[in-house]
């Protein structure tokens, strides 16, 4: 207060200069993560910001992406409210979602337990068998499963028959086809599930769990109360990488049931393909893209509210 | 463009007064812009294996007639030759001269443009082809793509079935006649009659038994017939019969398991266009000579027409070509000659549009491998009545998905086929902007 | 009671381990069949008789690598796996770094839009971007559609930095002090230290970007540019025959190099992903 009254008038200049040179030292000052962290913001600028704002242009207009545009507003929107398939897309990635989602997830975390005994030899050998489906290629894998799958000569069918079950049809059943691809993303997911779940299971203190067997817990139960609420977070976040996962999927659905039958393993991002591809609507496309981008926003946020909601901090007994 | 053709029109007639005709065979000829020997250029040709095999089967003749002209050909699957074409299209460059084209996908690229503008050049072979054929190919009354092969329907018969459970094909003339044959060969033989998945179905059949009765997705004004004609709701649930009664065989088409069965006489019957009878020969069914016999499509009503078509393709070449005088010169060597479509027809048994090959004594000779029937005059005879039908529209690929998706569902017993049209006309109604 | 314990704890122990070859068998199998087919020609793969090849073959590997060129396809994937895992570690590893050792006005700011942005799913910006590399880079047939849009990539910087917040503070003010620059500093002290986490990040990438479908389809158009999994998918046989024959022998192809980098590294991406996944 007092350094105030004390200052000349000549002040506000010198107040500027003053400023200014705050930035030019800051600037100096924070060069070096400024400039290491700016290739991930021009890109992100370029590649990803860009294109979404020319993603939101593109959907007000009817294109074929060849020759003039014209404009139609919210002309595709309208015509998306009514269009089932896409829809149908939604819905299915939702219950396709809901097959295979929860199963896999229990199974990794069961998993998980089971890999982190202390008795358990040969850890590394038995993680990376599991983890081995994840570094195959989706489309491979895809007909692969497709050939196992067939009705009338694929080696599921065989296998079955030598129990007497009359042969499933896979691949050419609505339902089946739907827990066929939720088959092919547990193979493919649960490695990477288990290994999620049990890099969360390392930081769980052992004593509490040593402290619930000395109380006469069985492995179920120390399973049900301790394990499960301390991994809360690491469920949510496997379960929303699910979600946006399942509703991301393009390969598997393209190479297992090319989106059938009758177009029940359809996905949204299969729907945009399509329609930009072989159908050359690409407006279309676009609007396509951004309703299914809406759904995906909500879904994160939703994992980020979920997330900074539980924080149980070793609610042991 | 137009600079380019006069040039070359110029150096044929120079060509054709100095070297006579060339290829002798048909010397009656209008002149046709016919490109000079020294037409050089160097060629990209893009297909699909089959296709590019046939086209191959001139080529020797080519290159003799035009030996500065050299071709490199790009062989992929169908779709993916499609998409590249209207990426290429989309991006102003990048296109091949030419590129085989079939008929369903063909309209979609007229209307998108990018194809040359050939109506000149065709105009002396508008009445010698098909006359069904111009129809995808044409646009404001312009032109872009020469025809090259039919898909004329007809129904290809295992005789060995047929005899088993007693059932002449000359006996069948209607499809309710068909349908009883389908009974008494089920009861006889346990055979089902026809290859029809339900979950895999891609609506072809039925495309080819609405193509049959004129009728296709939409009428000649373009407008969504689906649901306003009752026969396309017929001959649904005409096909429904045979699902509900298991006359079929659920098979998804063009998979091993299907090759199978038709190689080894699982289905008694398929009807479909000629190039099937090529594929029973060469790799269905290699050592069935005298298995297969055909007959005409059944009729729906008496006086009915016997004719469809299912396929059929084309060469087109496209805008970007800097080459469209060596580019036209192939096709007009590979398409409108009557001898290069016959050779291509005797070697690889593509169907040629060109209606003056079948003069040739060669379609009148019985095939050894149908057991000595005369197939390619019942052929012959098939194309000449294909009907108009509004079929391969510019938008077939979204129809055929959109209509595949509620036949399989149909066929599933999930709903009716009345429920069914109406589900697939107003999808398609609201998706191409169509009444 | 001690026997009874002992008795219930081999049992549960017999139980693990059991489970625990159940699933690994059924991970394992679909590869082992895989292998197997790629061996039998294309009618004994739909008989379905046996397991192992009645009458093996070679012929499926020969279709791959004479009619669909398949080595030049594995080369392409190789090279674009490479170039991009080696640009990508490399820039998120500054990234990672940046945030992770540094304070600077608008930090927190910043890496919350970074986090936000792993939210933005590909299907939204796949047709701008790929109209962008059509008209604007003219890049359709390149792989650099493949490699620079996500060069510095929000997962990348966000496992980085998990990994990095570890690095000791006075061995980097210990440089400084002796007057390195800050670019020194990340070449010659962070990089190396990092090596573990570098290395997972790599064997990820290097994955990813090999596995690659959606885009690569997109993008890549002409034969000789291919990467492994679009040739895969259009693998041609006779008229709309899926080649399953050598569709298997091309799978083996894919899978096998991946296979082999994984069995070597296996240690450090599990390692670095349990490290550096979910430090909440």
């Amino acid at each position: 207060m007092a350094r105030h009254a004390a200052e000349p008038a000549a002040l506000p200049r010198a107040r500027e200069r003053g400023r200014r040179r705050a930035w030019i030292v800051a600037f100096r000052r924070y060069r070096a993560p400024y400039l290491f962290i700016l290739p991930f913001f021009v890109l992100f600028a370029v590649f990803f910001l860009y294109p979404i704002g020319f993603s939101l242009s593109l959907s007000l207009h009817e294109w074929s992406g060849f020759g003039p545009a014209r404009f139609v507003g919210l002309g595709n929107y309208r015509l998306l409210l009514r269009d089932e398939l896409f829809w149908g897309s939604m819905l299915n990635a939702t219950i396709l979602f809901l097959i295979y989602v929860p199963a896999m997830t229990l199974l990794a975390l069961v998993l998980a337990s089971v890999l982190h005994s202390r008795y358990l030899r040969l850890q590394g050998l038995w993680r990376a068998l599991i983890f081995l489906p994840n570094i195959t290629s989706m489309v491979a894998a895809g007909y692969v499963f497709r050939l196992m799958l067939d009705t009338d000569s694929g080696l599921a069918n065989r296998f079955l028959s030598f129990f007497g079950v009359s042969p499933i049809p896979w691949l050419d059943d609505i339902w089946w086809a739907r827990i066929s691809l939720g088959l092919l993303l547990v193979w493919a997911w649960l490695g990477w599930n288990t290994v999620i779940m049990l890099a969360g299971l390392q930081t769980i203190p052992p004593e509490l769990l040593d402290a619930a067997r000395v109380d006469g817990a069985n492995a179920v139960q120390i399973f049900r109360r301790i394990t499960v609420p301390l991994l809360r977070p690491q469920i949510l976040f496997a379960v929303t990488l699910s979600i946006i996962g399942t509703y991301s999927l393009f390969t598997e659905p393209f190479v297992l049931t090319r989106g059938g039958p009758v177009q029940a393993t359809t996905t949204p991002v299969y729907q945009v393909f399509t329609s930009t591809f072989e159908y050359a609507k690409v407006g279309y496309g676009a609007a396509m893209s951004y309703v299914y981008f809406a759904v995906i926003v909500v879904l994160t946020l939703f994992q980020f509210w979920a997330l900074s909601r539980e924080r149980p901090a070793g609610r042991g007994r | 463009m137009r600079r380019g053709w006069s040039r070359g029109a110029l150096g044929l007639v120079l060509a054709l007064v100095l070297a006579g005709c060339v290829g002798g065979g048909e010397p009656e000829q209008v002149s046709t812009p016919r490109p000079g020997a020294e037409t050089s250029g160097q060629l990209t040709v893009w297909g699909w294996d089959a296709a590019i095999k046939s086209l191959k089967v001139v080529d020797a003749g080519f290159r003799q007639a035009y030996p500065n002209i050299t071709v490199k050909y790009v062989a992929k699957p169908p779709m993916d030759t499609y998409r590249n074409i209207q990426l290429a299209l989309s991006a102003g460059s990048g296109a091949p001269d030419i590129s085989v084209i079939e008929d369903s996908h063909l309209a979609q690229f007229v209307k998108l443009g990018g194809l040359a503008d050939v109506t000149d050049l065709v105009k002396p072979y508008t009445d010698q082809v098909n006359a069904y054929r111009w129809k995808p190919a044409t646009k404001d009354g312009r032109v872009y793509a020469m025809p090259w092969d039919s898909g004329p329907v007809a129904v290809f018969y295992r005789r060995d079935v047929f005899a088993k459970a007693g059932v002449d094909p000359a006996s069948i003339r209607t499809w309710e006649d068909y349908y009883r044959a389908a009974t008494v060969i089920k009861q006889k033989t346990g055979i089902p009659m026809w290859p029809q998945p339900r979950a895999r179905n891609d609506a072809r059949l039925l495309e080819m038994l609405l193509w049959q009765q004129g009728l296709g997705y939409v009428d000649a004004q373009g407008n969504v017939i689906l649901d306003k004609d009752p026969r396309v709701q017929r001959t649904l649930e005409f096909m429904g019969r045979f699902w509900r009664e298991d006359l079929s065989l659920d098979s998804e088409w063009w998979q091993d398991p299907w090759y199978k069965a038709l190689g080894g006489g699982k289905v008694a019957t398929i009807p479909e266009a000629v190039w099937m009878g090529t594929f029973f020969r060469d790799f269905i069914d290699p050592k069935g000579t005298g298995h297969w016999g055909v007959f005409k499509l059944p009729v729906w009503e008496p006086g009915g027409s016997q004719a469809s078509n299912d396929g059929g393709s084309t060469l087109a070449i496209f805008e970007q070509s800097k080459q469209k005088d060596a580019a036209w010169a192939y096709v007009e060597y590979h398409l409108t000659r009557p001898e290069s479509q016959l050779q291509i027809y005797e070697k690889t048994d593509i169907f040629p549009a060109l209606e003056t090959t079948y003069q040739d004594p060669f379609f009148q000779e019985p095939s050894e491998y149908f057991g000595g029937q005369k197939v390619r005059e019942l052929f012959v005879d098939v194309v000449r009545n294909i009907p108009e039908a509004g079929v391969y529209t510019s938008e077939y690929q979204e129809m055929n998905a959109l209509m595949a998706s509620e036949v399989q569902s149909f066929a599933l017993g999930k709903q009716t086929a009345q429920q069914a049209l109406a589900k697939a006309a107003a999808a398609i109604r609201s998706r191409t902007s169509r009444a | 009671m001690t026997a009874v314990r002992v008795r219930r704890s081999t049992l549960v122990k017999a139980a693990s381990y059991l489970a625990l070859a159940a699933i690994s068998a059924l991970m394992l199998f679909p590869f082992a069949w895989m292998l197997a087919s790629s061996f039998k020609p294309f009618t004994e793969i739909f008989a379905g008789r046996s397991f192992l090849p009645e009458q093996p073959t070679l012929a499926n590997y020969a279709s791959l690598f004479q009619q669909s060129d398949a080595l030049r396809k594995v080369w392409n994937s190789f090279y674009v796996a490479a170039l991009y895992t080696a640009l990508a570690v490399f820039l998120c590893a500054m990234g990672g770094y940046g945030f992770a050792k540094f304070r600077f006005p608008g930090r927190g700011v910043l890496f919350g839009f970074l986090l936000a942005t792993m939210a933005v799913p590909f299907a939204v910006v796949m047709v701008p971007l790929f109209i962008m590399m059509r008209n604007w880079f003219h890049w359709i047939d390149t792989p650099w559609p493949l490699i620079v849009p996500w060069a510095a990539n929000a997962f990348g910087i966000f496992f980085m930095r998990q990994y990095m917040l570890s690095i000791p503070d006075d061995m980097l003010d210990a440089a400084r002090v002796d007057g390195a620059s800050e670019l020194r500093i990340f070449l010659r002290l962070v990089l190396p230290v990092s090596r573990p986490g570098l290395a997972s990040l790599a064997i990820l990438f290097f994955v990813l970007k090999w596995n690659d479908f959606l885009w690569p389809l997109a993008v890549l158009r002409s034969d000789e540019v291919q990467t492994v999994p679009v040739m895969l998918a259009s693998l041609q046989g006779p008229p709309g025959r899926t080649a399953f024959d050598v569709l298997m022998a091309g799978s083996v192809v894919s899978v096998l190099p991946m296979l082999l980098l994984f069995l070597l590294l296996q240690r450090h991406l599990v390692v670095g992903l349990t490290a550096g996944a979910v430090r909440e």
